[in-house]
Parts: C-alpha cells; structure tokens; sequence
C-alpha cells in the first residue's frame, strides 16, 4: 500500500520534471532571442545597420522601416490564404465524409499529401508547370497546398461529430441545400472553422521553404526576410526581427489551444 | 394527400433492401408499415420522404409523379427516430425552421408567399400548444428530457401543415413507461390533425393501435396489407400471425384434398379446396375452459395482471398457449378441458 503511493509520486514527479524539461527546451529559443532583442546597446552596430541603432525603441523602429515590406507581403499572404484554404478546405472536407462517393476516402488521402512533399520539390514543380501566373498566385498557390490538407483535416474530423440526420431534416423542411449548409452545418461546424482558420494562419505566416524559392527576391515573405537578416544582420537585430513576426502567431497558439481544450466542445452534440 | 407507392425496388449497393413494394395510403388516415429490424421498413420511409430515390417504381403524391423530386420540395414532415433536433437552436426556432425556409411546395394549393413574422409566430404557438411546449420555447434541445425531445421533433414536424406527415419509430427512443403514455398522445394527436401519416414501427402494439391501415413487411416486401384486426384474425402466413401477437399455429395435412371439413382438437374447421397443407391459427385468449373440450396438462401459469398466461401441452403432444382470466391460475401439473371460443379458427394455406 505505501510502496504503491510512493511509486504513484514518484511516476508524478518524474512527469512533471519532464514536461517542464520539454517546455524549458522549446521556450529556450525563443527566451534567448528575446533577451538578444532587449540587449544592451554597447552590443549592437558592428555590421550593416551601422551606429545609428543604439537603443531598443531604435532597433524596433529599424527592423519595421527595413522589413515592412516583407511583413506587408506576409499579411496580403495571410489574408489571401486563409480565407481560400477555408472556402476550398472544408466544403471538400464535408463531401469526403458525407457524400462518400467511391474514392472518397482515397481523395481524401491524396489531399494530405503536400504535407508529405518537402517545399522545395513543391516549390520548383510548381514553377515548371505553371507558366504566366503573377508570382504571387503562385506563392499563395503553394501556401494553399500546405494548409488546406489542415482544414480538410480538422473540418472532416468535426462533419464526423453531427448526426446526418440533421441536414436531412433542414431539408425535409423544405431548406435547399445552400440553406442547409448556411442554417444548420456552417453553424455546427463553427469551432472547427474557427479552429482550422488559427492553424492555416499559423502554418502560412510562418511558412519558409515555399515562400523562399517561389517569392522574386524583393517581394520576400517575413520568414524569407528573417532569413537573411540571420544572414546579414547582427544578433540583435535579428532577434527584434523575430519578435515582431512572433507577436501575432502567440496570440493564434494560445487561440487553438483554448479552443482545442473540452470547454469550446461542451454544448455540442456528441 | 393520396399517396402511392407503386413497385418500388431499392438496393443499397448489391444488397436488395426492397423488393416490388406498393403500398396505398389512405388519404387522412394513418398506415403503419411494421416489420423486423432489415426488413426495409426505414428505407421505404426515405423514399417516400424523398432522401432515398428508387431504382425501380414510382411515388405519386396526388396523381403527380414526384419519384424525382428532391427532399425540400415535397411537402412531407419527417419525425425522425433520433429527434435529429437542431442543438444549436432554441425549441421555438426548431419549431419555426420550416416555416422561414424557401420552401416551393410540389402541389401548389397553399400560397407560394412566405407567412409574415406574425403569423409564423402565431403558427409556432399553435404547433406548441398542441404538444404542451410552451414553457420550453425558449430552452435548447440539449436542456431537455427524452420525452421532451420528442414533442418538440412532433411540433417540428407538423407546423408547415405538410401534407404528409413521416414517423420514423418516433417512441422508440424512449422507455417503457413513458413510451405507453406518449403513445396514447401521439394517437389521438395523429387523428386530431387528420393529416394523411405514414408511420414507421416493430412494435405490435404501437402498431395495432395507430393504424387504420397496416402493412407487413418483411425482407422487402409486403407480406399482408390491410385493416389491422383483419391481419390479426386473418393473417395469411405464420411470419404475420406471430408478427402480430403471440399465435398459436397447429400444423395440419388433409389427405383428400376433397374440400371436407376437417377435424383438428377444437372441432371441425373448413378449408379451401385444393388446399393439401397449411396451419390452424388459435389465438391465446380463444382458448377457454370447456367441459366439451380436450384434455390437456398445465405445464406453467403466469399472472401477467389482465391475464394468466398459461402453457399448455394437450393429449396430441401440440403445445399451447392460452390466456385464462385473471386469478383462475391453474396449478402446474392439472388436467383442465380446453375447447376454442365460438370464433372459427382460422386456416392459412400452406
């Protein structure tokens, strides 16, 4: 009896060492970069940016004027992204479970297949096939290949939870199916369109590998820029850098993992 | 609405689920389809409500072919086994889905217009009124009791005024008590509304007292359609004499074939000529007491409340059983003398 407690507290323990190991260890990075970013400024002004960057306020307002672009270029991504992922993601992610017409579930495989495909050997067969797209389609085409497989994903998993008979009904009252799908599944399926919505914004802000080779080099995406400024710029500025392409994504994390918790599900049917 | 179902055939892949079924219902009036679970009772339900469509056969509603059209422009209202009540609505938005929605009804004797807020509001108190829901209307589905539910699937259903009305095992869901009750509810609701219903069960006693007209399917087809206590007195095959109550079915041969009464344990028994083999149907409560009668031996008796079920095994070796009134419980092991009441028993052809 008491070897059994003293084992269950020790398994506790043991636990709670390494999840706080696990945490420290994914934290590590982005605590360093912080503390590079609010460094003293006798660290700063060897390279390019030059002597004039001396304080934080500084340092902020240098990264904004030099990378503005590439973060105007990641939100008109962003914006393109998500909305397309989700108009296109989670109608086929309904018909993949609901229609389950024959090779519906292979469809539905194949549709997670890019998350397979490495960037670059996406990247460069887009180029070879597609000819006389402005670059930025191209570039949204990519990200739409990363994330939609998300929604697909998450969106079919929710269709799963709701009884059929539902929409069945909805129309068995005379709603067509347009109104079915506005009345009765949109309104179901909301946590995991909300949900899918946070993860494709995550996926394609943070996006590289396609991002890299598909952008012409002065219309780079942030991660693109953050790149070379790793490559060109001091430590400091780098890691100012790498703060202001974080702020938005946190809030997104922290988003999911609220809503991924029991709580956004309670009230739902089973 | 006269409605016809008229040689329908439906297979869910290769597996045949219908067979060449026609049922008529009777405009007004309520038709029970009962059979065992896969005997395509459910199935026929879709395709009249036009979820499902036939590979063969047609449905008229009103003389006007509608095999083709789809679910949300035929004017039926569907009570469904699981309620399939909308969770993220309040019971009065349930109740007044279909009265917003852009329904174009096939036959078009009501008006196309969409009622006004007024009258749709009117029209979500009369269907809640009619159920006793008016204190609920503004509580989700989730909030509510099983029985609860399934007033509100009833009032649902029948605001549109649709001009048939769909049950699919509406009681089913339910537990023994509160189904007997509902039920008796449901039935005098049902003809209240002198709505043409078609209703879905596999219970024989749901069965017998809703419908005016019952149909007995089984592995897809119709095995016996008509009035209920025909089916009852007059099945035609031990599949619906037992379906339908407990039977008891004594198997006999005529060796003449000559059409000549025959003589079984409760007496002579005419049959139709021609006819070599077939069973004797005796229901339990036409077994009585008879000094007249044959001997038997009591092997079990049960009081059940209105009557004693008691098992009996007659000098022939057949087993019966019979209901005695209540209270006469005969002890295990006694001779009694069993003859049939007045009825003639009742003869299916082999």
């Amino acid at each position: 009896m008491r070897s059994g407690f003293l084992r269950r507290r020790l398994f506790r323990r043991t636990g709670i060492a390494l999840t706080a190991l696990l945490a420290l260890a994914l934290l590590a990075p982005i605590l360093i970069t912080a503390a590079g970013a609010f460094s003293r400024a006798e660290w700063y002004g060897q390279r390019s940016e030059g002597a004039e960057v001396d304080s934080t306020p500084k340092l902020f307002r240098y990264v904004l004027e030099v990378w503005g672009r590439a973060l105007l270029r990641s939100g008109q991504i962003v914006a393109v992204v998500v909305p397309l992922a989700l108009l296109i993601g989670a109608p086929a992610a309904w018909a993949f479970r609901r229609l389950a017409f024959p090779g519906s579930r292979l469809l539905e495989a194949a549709a997670l297949v890019p998350l397979a495909v490495p960037g670059v050997a996406l990247a460069f067969s887009m180029i070879q096939c597609v000819q006389g797209v402005p670059r930025f389609w191209l570039l949204a085409a990519g990200h739409l290949a990363y994330t939609i497989p998300l929604v697909v994903k998450t969106v079919g998993n929710a269709v799963e939870t709701f009884d059929p008979r539902l929409e069945d009904a909805a129309r068995s009252m005379g709603a067509g199916r347009l109104e079915t799908a506005a009345r009765i599944t949109a309104p179901l399926l909301l946590p995991s369109l909300i949900l899918s919505a946070l993860l494709v914004f995550a996926v394609s802000w943070g996006e590289f590998n396609v991002s890299f080779l598909l952008a012409p080099p002065l219309l780079q995406t942030f991660p693109a820029a953050l790149y070379l400024t790793y490559t060109t710029n001091s430590f400091p500025v780098a890691a100012a850098a790498t703060l202001v392409f974080l702020a938005p994504v946190v809030p997104a994390l922290i988003a999911i993992q609220a809503l991924g918790g029991e709580e956004f599900h309670r009230g739902l049917p089973a | 609405m006269r409605t016809v179902i008229d040689g329908v055939s439906f297979a869910y892949g290769r597996e045949p689920v219908l067979s060449g079924v026609s049922v008529e219902l009777p405009e007004g009036g309520i038709t029970v389809v009962i059979g065992p679970s896969g005997s395509g009772k459910s199935t026929l339900l879709q395709l009249l409500a036009g979820l499902l469509h036939p590979a063969e056969g047609r449905i008229l509603f009103d003389g006007e072919d509608v095999t083709g059209v789809p679910t949300e422009r035929r004017d039926v209202g569907v009570v469904f086994q699981s309620y399939a009540l909308f969770p993220h609505l309040t019971v009065r938005e349930n109740i007044a889905f279909g009265l917003r929605t852009g329904r174009r009804r096939f036959s078009l004797r009501s008006s196309r217009r969409r009622p006004s807020r007024h009258s749709i509001e009117a029209r979500v108190w009369d269907s809640a009124a009619l159920l006793g829901l008016e204190p609920l209307l503004d509580r989700r589905p989730g909030q509510l009791s099983g029985g609860e539910q399934q007033r509100v699937a009833v009032a649902r259903a029948v605001a549109p005024r649709p001009s048939l009305l769909l049950l699919d095992e509406p009681l089913s869901a339910l537990d023994a008590r509160l189904r007997r009750t509902v039920r008796s509810e449901l039935a005098s609701l049902l003809r209240k509304l002198g709505t043409t219903v078609f209703y879905v069960t596999h219970d024989q006693e749901e069965a017998m007292l809703l419908a005016d007209h019952l149909v007995v399917l089984d592995q897809g087809r119709v095995v016996q359609a008509g009035p209920p206590l025909e089916l009852y007195r007059r099945p035609r095959t031990p599949f619906v004499a037992s379906f339908l109550g407990e039977a008891n079915l004594v198997e006999v041969t005529v060796d003449d074939g000559q059409g000549q009464p025959l003589h079984t344990p409760f007496g002579k028994l005419a049959y139709p000529a021609g006819v070599t083999r077939g069973w004797v149907l005796v229901r339990p409560e036409d077994v009585t007491e008879d000094p007249g009668g044959c001997c038997a031996t009591v092997v079990d008796c049960r009081g059940m409340g209105p009557v004693d079920r008691v098992v009996l095994v007659l000098d022939s070796g057949a087993e019966m059983l019979a209901h005695f009134p209540p209270e006469s419980a005969p002890t295990p092991g006694t001779k009694v003398r069993v003859g049939v009441r007045s009825r003639k028993p009742h003869f299916l052809p082999g």
